[in-house]
């Protein structure tokens, strides 16, 4: 049964490095707004499947619980992720509440569609958050994903008065958004509207096929295609040009 | 698991504690396979944790190949509830890490704070290997150009090359942690 204090997830991952500071623990919650082909967690995109399960936000705690002394001493703690994390809205606010008790430091990676009307606390919570932008054209956005440009921006302007870090995340397409002209779009949309605009990008990858192949999915298109390192560099290039601060996790 | 393995080391220690040497001197316990993992298994029969009759041993309190499904933090967590105190000998867990874990400051300042962590739960030794399997292999294959390839193998560092091909697997299987 679903209360506000269970939901689903797909993962809890301990020594997660690369979504903030420290060590931290990453807490994959299922369903997903967006429906992006290139996808790297498939098992992510519907809230019930083979890969998913329901916990409870106790057996979450008691799961994290493990790991304080990791956090501790590395600055790291937990980091919300998916899917899209504010999709199960209650149980994130259940598990952000339980974290913010014990002084657990915070992290989200968003793919940005939410009401944040809704979600403001939960984010207000958060030291980092990570917010996608995954193409600065609306109809390509709309064809890409499923969802509309115009609450992204949005939303992320409203995160962007928030107290948090924030840091913009693009995957990095070759063949969907890699491109000069959108590339120099959504770095200007980031210096133009952002107190203290940082991106990373996230270059392409095809680590996820396994899931498909274990859900039955059909693999993501050959057509998208990795950056090579001069590509990669190019946007980082673009970008320290036009104002916006690359970052890296790695 | 970790109640058992320390019941276990519990009860090593009292017995090997009752027998003397020479002088007198209660015989100490330690969890240090050094190399001797190697030829120890050889005239070992198989154990519970699944390992062959003949296979290496476990190193030290490391998990034995194939059975850390978790993170190091993990192993780190259950080496550390040993009784260091009583295994004067020495607690030795040797742990891989994927190269590219400490590739960059970040990874770097990660791995001193997993080391001190460590050592906050009243841990005894830990060292790391942080060079990846693929690497080994390829030495494994063209010895004469990685001549210089050190690892830590227990307890001391030498170059890969020099080990016997059965220590360079028993390398190379070793759980190759990384980003998990």
């Amino acid at each position: 049964m679903i209360t506000k204090d269970s939901g689903y997830i797909m993962q809890l991952q301990n020594m997660s490095v690369n979504d903030g500071e420290g060590i931290r623990t990453n807490i994959f919650l299922a369903g997903c707004p967006m429906q992006c082909p290139w996808c790297s967690n498939p098992e992510g995109q519907t809230l019930i499947n083979p890969m998913t399960r329901l916990t409870t936000t106790a057996e979450v705690m008691k799961f994290i619980k493990k790991q304080l002394l990791f956090y501790r001493y590395s600055g790291g703690g937990v980091t919300f992720s998916g899917g899209e994390a504010t999709q199960q809205v209650e149980f994130l606010r259940s598990l952000t509440t339980a974290c913010y008790d014990q002084g657990i430091s915070m992290a989200i990676e968003t793919c940005g569609a939410f009401d944040f009307t809704l979600v403001k606390d939960i984010l207000a919570k958060m030291d980092t958050i990570f917010m996608d932008i995954k193409h600065m054209d609306p109809d390509k956005h709309k064809y890409w994903t499923g969802y509309e440009l115009k609450t992204i921006l949005e939303n992320l302007c409203a995160v962007d008065k928030l107290s948090g870090n924030l840091v913009v995340r693009m995957p990095l397409i070759v063949g969907v958004n890699a491109d000069e002209e959108n590339l120099v779009a959504t770095l200007n949309f980031l210096h133009t509207n952002l107190r203290k605009p940082q991106i990373e990008f996230l270059p392409y990858h095809t680590y996820g096929e396994e899931k498909y192949r274990q859900l039955g999915k059909n693999l993501p298109s050959t057509n998208f295609r990795t950056p090579t390192e001069s590509e990669q560099h190019l946007a980082e290039a673009l970008a320290c040009t036009l104002g916006v601060e690359v970052v890296s996790y790695r | 698991m970790d109640t058992i393995a320390l019941e276990i080391a519990n009860h090593y220690y009292r017995e090997i504690h009752q027998y003397k040497d020479i002088f007198g001197v209660p015989f100490n316990t330690a969890f240090m396979g050094i190399s001797n993992y190697i030829p120890m298994g050889r005239v070992l029969g198989s154990t519970p944790d699944g390992r062959l009759a003949g296979e290496p041993s476990s190193e030290g309190v490391s998990p034995y190949v194939g059975t850390d499904m978790g993170t190091p933090l993990a192993a780190m967590r259950s080496a550390a509830k040993i009784n260091q105190e009583i295994h004067s000998g020495g607690t030795l867990l040797n742990l891989r890490l994927n190269h590219d874990l400490v590739a960059t400051k970040r990874g770097q300042a990660n791995l001193g704070a997993m080391i001190q962590a460590f050592f906050a739960l009243g841990a005894f030794h830990v060292q790391f290997n942080t060079i990846s399997s693929k690497i080994l292999r390829k030495a494994q294959e063209n010895p004469e150009a990685y001549k210089d390839l050190l690892v830590r193998v227990a307890g001391y560092s030498t170059q890969f090359v020099n080990l016997s091909k059965s220590m360079q697997d028993a390398i190379i299987a070793r759980t190759e942690h990384g980003e998990l």
